[in-house]
């Protein structure tokens, strides 16, 4: 049992450990180079602000020349007027002219860029090619699927264009840029006539600069290039963020970081580059949920182990008197049983470990779903170090098996110490609840503070804990109360019955930690399995709303699906996507629809008169934002917001006019109406339509031709249903796992516990058995014991269950993710919880109680003698 | 965030790969031009695109107008060199310069002279104009050496009319009179000591002009050979300056450093220095113990004779354009450094002013290991006059 509880504890812990240390790894590939040089950046304060040019300027004057402007979009590419690849481009300019200033200069020296030429080389180049020709730098692969969308490629000339909004302050510029380029000379006229074409239709292509590969899979879908052609093809763009790349270390790098922080204007703000990665942020909330689960199955299994070592250290009591006959002092015996420990902790986080990293490939697939499909990050697994992680796991294994054998060992050592054993529960008895209903109010009042001021994570993870112990400390104060009152609901009638009810007041003092454990894994159990609900119901709620049209068709091409639509008589709905950069985060920009049908399937957190907000949205003044934009910036409902309009770029104000959910996204949404949108700038991918049953066989036959694959990218609304139902039950998948397994541990403390004390209750029982009580029934009245005990656990672990849910949801949800969902208490939800439990409890307690009563009475008579 | 990460990382290599990608083609074209070297940024294949101004003899340099930048040329420095003596008597040795390059590959250009100053909208980035700017301090056993990149148009960079400023981030040259001319001035930067690239020191100097300014060659129109090459050339050679060095690293032990001495300013716009024939030139810039001032010039060409010529101003500045007859200027000692053969003895006579001049270096390595490197040293005068002044080797 002792091997079996640190063996389960090593191979939890360390398998949570290889999971996180991989995980974590493989975003760590992700930013290699220059990112520990890039600690910073200056960023808009709010939503309102914007970073522009004189800002960059303003702060190089006053000395910080380490601060690098950078400016970031999306956008398709397209060749002869074609759109050549499905995907959008991200597209990053930055000033490369200043960052020579750091690569070249002494102080930098090396540390600033890690692979930089050689000295002589660098002035070979500026000598000969001293600024940049217009490039485009992309990964050799990305030029290739470019490449392939355009026939007649051409890679010695600006192949490659992009479309814009042709808006009468860009002709204006445009014009004054011409004339100039015409007083100047021809050749500049004629390379910029080329490169910016007007057309009739409202948009203008503009042409990429040259583009070179440059093979690093980083590059990933970038094509990176000098701020100022960068702002040639997007002159109405903001600049993104001024990075802050030094290599300087510790107190220097604080010192310019303060003296940054103080010399910034207002609507700025300096941000650590760690702190604004959203994935960092992210996965790290899963990797402590994921570690917070693990402790806690590991301090499930301590329990374990002092009921184990309780159990261990009966059996040998006769073994150790002897030896104290013999001799051997008490110091003596104990440490030969430290030794025993501390060898079976290393053999057991062998095993553990050796088994964890089968167990951590086995989920690795589920936990790289989970990360990619919650958070969007793309997750590898690496290697990671066995002696690190042995050592982790044995360090904690020893600490934690030493600590769970000191009260068995006390307690032995008293027996040892003494000639006649005597309980001093009950005169300690009222003490005890007054110092354990002390310790329930502490815990709690300390949770509720941490939860209601605390903003970090991991600080709302221990207000968590404190309120399980909470719950742990109310319980151990009321169990005998709580018992009474069982005991007075019997009718006198049921004598055995009442009997057993104070055998159980009895027990409740002799295993409060097994019961502390059954009620730590009961709350987390109700906590978790509310939450997972309440979140089950209100996304499936959302999606039955939000899926408002009978069919979805997914495809990112070039075909024109409305006038094919139009032509079997559907009418189809857009969903256009921009992706853009706001305050150095992405942000999604999505069309939504204003017919009464779209109306009526959004969401809202938040509204305050819908027939006014519509209005206003299909105005095309006001805006509806998900939870994750205004909780991250602290908006409501009448703020301002200045984002880029989806089809001129231009920096528009709109009114915030509504906040909807947008369960699991983990990206900042802005929605508006579909006519701010150009279907030649931004991005459709999501087609809606209802339909009757011939338009729609018509409709199929028609995509099919243009070669759509219907069967693959046309759902309804119930396919779509399904697959989300899915999805989220994958997402859940290891949640459910952790519970059932810290349920059985708890069940395992319950089943040493009952080991223990079948022998304390032996006197009792014989008792009972020579009242003529079969030995079935005196059984059957010890389980009843343990379901009373089991019961009144259960009873006060819900209400704390229902606090930590609200807590995971109100609190670690919000802080994690940026979005909340309503808490829904499902009674049965609850009653099922407690069936699992109770059932789990009974099942493996019954294993040594039915293995007693088939004990022949001779040998309990004998053991009485 | 990953995406983040990975658009850090490319930002970081962009510079690199334009470099890069430089190299390689650097390497094809140097071969074709069989130029190993080139000058302040301008290669001589690059100059054969040229679209820049060309210097026009009948130009009439006038002040404060030509301060300012004159755009339209591809290749424009103010350039200041100062002899310095700490109150112990140390010698010490000041550069300042704010290199202007025009960027042919910009589509966009600007056509007046003080555009490079003025901002464009707050979303036009491409500025046909690129700044570089040095700055070094040699004591005899130190030196501090900064090199500052960029663009024009974007406002941490360029000049401003009233008051007349050079900068560049938070380096400056500013009239301390607020008006619109070249001098008085304030002048403050920082440089890095080479040895130790974490100490920086920060410099404040004040110059105060006590001559008149020098045009160069006829009005300022500066021949350079006897082909094609030319510039518009005037110095300010008559200016006091004085100031302090202070330690940025706030270090108690190390006493601010107060400087006194004569330096000498120049401004050239051009876009006719560089091509196919140039190797590179000597320069050579005097203050001689009896208050006169000397320029000269070495042009080194290919396939033909060097080119020498200079100016001789007189205490009251009068100048006397020095054309290759009236002068010989000679290196009389080459040393090695950073691996380049240097010649930093000199020998300068000027038969009608009795002048016989033996010019050596304070010290062998003044050479400016910047993105684009050359030797600037300051130099001691012996022979028929005594005096201090400043060595420019480029093309080496």
């Amino acid at each position: 049992m002792l091997f079996a509880s640190l063996l389960i504890a090593a191979c939890g812990l360390s398998t949570v450990l290889i999971i996180n240390a991989s995980a974590k790894q493989s975003y760590t590939t992700n930013s290699t180079f220059l990112i520990s040089n890039v600690k910073y950046q200056v960023i808009p304060k709010t939503s309102q602000a914007t970073l522009n040019k004189s800002d960059y300027a303003n702060l190089r004057k006053l000395g910080f020349d380490q601060l690098i402007a950078l400016a970031q979009s999306s956008t398709h590419i397209y060749a002869e007027q074609k759109r050549v690849f499905d995907r959008r481009i991200d597209i990053t300019g930055i000033d490369t002219i200043a960052l020579l200033s750091l690569i070249s200069n002494r102080t930098y020296d090396k540390a600033t860029v890690t692979n930089q030429t050689n000295k002589t080389d660098q002035s070979g180049i500026l000598a000969t090619n001293p600024f940049s020709s217009p490039v485009g730098i992309v990964h050799p692969s990305l030029l290739t699927q470019l490449s392939n969308g355009a026939p007649n490629f051409d890679n010695d000339s600006e192949y490659f264009s992009i479309i814009v909004a042709d808006t009468n302050t860009q002709d204006n510029s445009d014009d004054n840029l011409n004339k100039n380029n015409r007083a100047n000379n021809n050749v500049d006229n004629n390379t910029f006539k080329r490169r910016d074409n007007n057309k009739t239709s409202g948009i203008k292509t503009r042409s990429l600069p040259k583009l070179v590969t440059f093979e690093d899979p980083s590059l990933g879908n970038d094509l990176v290039m000098d701020i100022g052609e960068f702002y040639r093809l997007f002159p109405n763009n903001h600049l993104s963020s001024l990075l802050l790349v030094s290599a300087m270390e510790g107190p220097a790098l604080e010192e310019l970081v303060d003296a940054l922080r103080l010399a910034l204007p207002a609507h700025l703000k300096l941000v650590s580059l760690n702190q604004g990665m959203q994935q960092g942020e992210l996965t790290n909330s899963f990797h402590m949920n994921l570690l917070a689960m693990a402790l806690l199955m590991f301090v499930v299994c301590l329990f374990i182990v002092i009921n184990a070592v309780n159990l261990l250290l009966n059996a040998r009591m006769p073994w150790f008197k002897i030896c104290r006959q013999l001799g051997l002092s008490r110091n003596v015996i104990f440490i030969g049983q430290i030794i025993e420990m501390v060898s079976i902790t290393f053999v057991a986080s062998c095993v553990g470990i050796y088994l964890s990293i089968h167990l951590s490939n086995l989920v690795a697939p589920t936990v790289q779903a989970t990360l990619e499909g919650l958070y969007g990050v793309e997750v590898g697994f690496g290697n990671t170090s066995l002696l690190s992680l042995f050592l982790q796991v044995f360090g904690i294994s020893v600490c934690g098996s030493i600590a769970a054998t000191v009260a068995p060992f006390n307690a032995s050592n008293q027996a040892l110490h003494s000639t006649h054993s005597y309980d001093n529960l009950a005169a300690n008895q009222k003490k005890w609840r007054r110092n354990f209903w002390l310790l329930s109010i502490l815990f709690l009042l300390v949770s509720l503070a941490i939860l209601s001021m605390a903003t970090a994570l991991w600080l709302l993870l221990v207000a968590t804990a404190t309120l399980i112990l909470s719950g742990c400390s109310l319980l151990l104060a009321n169990y005998p109360r709580a018992i009474d009152a069982v005991y007075r609901l019997i009718p006198p009638a049921f004598v055995m019955l009442r009997i057993s009810t104070k055998q159980s007041s009895a027990l409740s003092g002799k295993t409060k930690v097994a019961c502390c454990a059954f009620f730590i894994a009961a709350t987390s159990n109700i906590g978790m399995n509310l939450m997972v609900d309440s979140f089950r119901g209100a996304t499936i709620s959302w999606l039955e709303s939000r899926l408002a049209t009978d069919y979805y068709l997914y495809y990112e091409g070039n075909i024109d699906i409305t006038s094919i639509a139009r032509d079997k008589k559907i009418e189809v709905f857009q969903r256009f996507e921009n992706n853009l950069n706001y305050n150095g985060s992405p942000l999604q920009q999505h069309s939504y629809p204003t017919t009464q049908q779209f109306k009526d399937a959004l969401v809202f957190y938040k509204i305050e008169d819908s027939d006014t907000a519509w209005k206003t949205f299909s105005d095309s003044n006001g805006v509806f934002v998900n939870q994750q934009f205004a909780f991250e910036y602290n908006l409501g409902i009448n703020d301002t917001i200045s984002v880029p309009h989806p089809s001129t770029q231009q920096l528009t104000n709109y009114v915030i006019q509504g906040i909807i959910y947008d369960f699991g996204n983990p990206y900042r949404q802005i929605l508006l109406p579909l006519s701010q949108f150009n279907s030649a700038i931004s991005k459709s991918t999501i087609y809606t339509f209802n339909a009757d049953e011939k338009n729609l066989r018509q409709f199929k036959i028609a995509l099919n031709k243009q070669g759509i694959d219907t069967e693959k990218s046309l759902l309804n609304t119930q396919q779509l249903l399904a697959i989300s139902t899915q999805a989220f039950d994958r997402t859940f998948i290891i949640t459910d796992g952790l519970n059932i397994v810290t349920l059985l541990v708890a069940a395992l403390s319950l089943a040493c516990a009952v080991v223990v004390l079948m022998d304390t209750a032996r006197p009792q029982n014989m008792l009972l058995r020579s009242f003529g009580v079969s030995a079935i029934k005196t059984q059957l009245l010890a389980l009843f014991q343990y379901f009373i005990l089991c019961l009144i656990a259960l009873l006060f672990a819900t209400p704390f269950g229902i606090l930590l849910s609200w807590g995971l949801i109100y609190e670690i949800n919000l802080q994690a993710f940026q979005w909340t969902y309503p808490l829904q208490i499902n009674a049965l939800k609850i009653l099922q919880v407690y069936a699992v439990s109770l059932s789990i409890v009974l099942l493996i307690i019954a294993i040594p109680i039915i293995k007693a009563s088939k004990r022949p009475l001779i040998e309990d008579i004998r053991w009485l003698n | 965030m990953a995406k983040l990460n990975k658009k850090i990382w490319a930002l970081g290599v962009i510079g690199i790969f334009l470099l890069g990608a430089y190299v390689i083609k650097t390497s094809t074209i140097s071969e074709k031009a069989k130029t190993k070297n080139s000058i302040f940024g301008r290669s001589s294949v690059e100059q054969n695109n040229s679209l820049g101004s060309v210097a026009d003899p009948n130009y009439k340099v006038t002040f404060p107008k030509d301060h300012r930048a004159h755009d339209q040329f591809d290749i424009e420095w103010w350039y200041l060199t100062a002899n310095l003596k700490d109150e112990d008597d140390n010698p010490y040795g000041l550069q300042w310069t704010l290199f202007r390059f025009k960027n042919p590959n910009t589509s966009v250009d600007s056509t007046n002279s003080s555009s490079s100053s003025t901002e464009l909208s707050n979303n036009e980035w491409h500025n046909n104009q690129i700044y570089m700017a040095h700055a070094s301090i040699h004591s005899l056993d130190k030196h501090w050496f900064s090199e500052k990149f960029a663009r024009g148009g974007v406002g941490n960079t360029g000049l401003t009319k009233l008051p007349f400023s050079l900068f560049i981030d938070d380096w400056q040259w500013l009239n301390s009179d607020e008006e619109s001319g070249l001098l008085p001035a304030t002048l403050s930067f920082s440089a890095t000591d080479t040895a130790t690239a974490n100490t920086q020191i920060s410099a404040e100097f004040t110059l105060q002009q006590t001559g008149p300014l020098v045009l160069h060659g006829e009005q300022g129109f500066s021949v350079k050979s006897t082909g094609k090459h030319a510039s518009h050339y005037y110095s300010a050679p008559f200016i006091n300056i004085e100031g302090v060095l202070n330690h940025a690293d706030n270090d108690v032990n190390s006493t601010p450093i107060k400087l006194k001495g004569q330096a000498w300013f120049d401004q050239e716009w051009t876009s006719q220095l560089l091509d196919d024939s140039t190797q590179g030139w000597d320069w050579l810039s005097l203050h001689l113990d009896n208050g006169s001032k000397i320029m000269a010039f070495r042009m080194r060409l290919k396939i033909q004779p060097d080119y020498i010529t200079g100016s001789y101003i007189s205490q009251n500045g009068e100048q006397t354009t020095l054309q290759p007859k009236d002068l010989t200027l000679k290196p009389i000692s080459i040393k090695k450094v950073d691996n380049k053969q240097l010649p930093l003895s000199w020998q300068l006579t000027i038969p009608s002013k009795e002048i016989d001049l033996t010019i050596s270096t304070l010290k062998d390595n003044q050479w400016n290991n910047a993105s684009i490197p050359y030797y600037e040293g300051m130099v001691k005068i012996e022979g028929s006059h005594g005096g201090a002044g400043f060595l420019e080797l480029t093309g080496y």
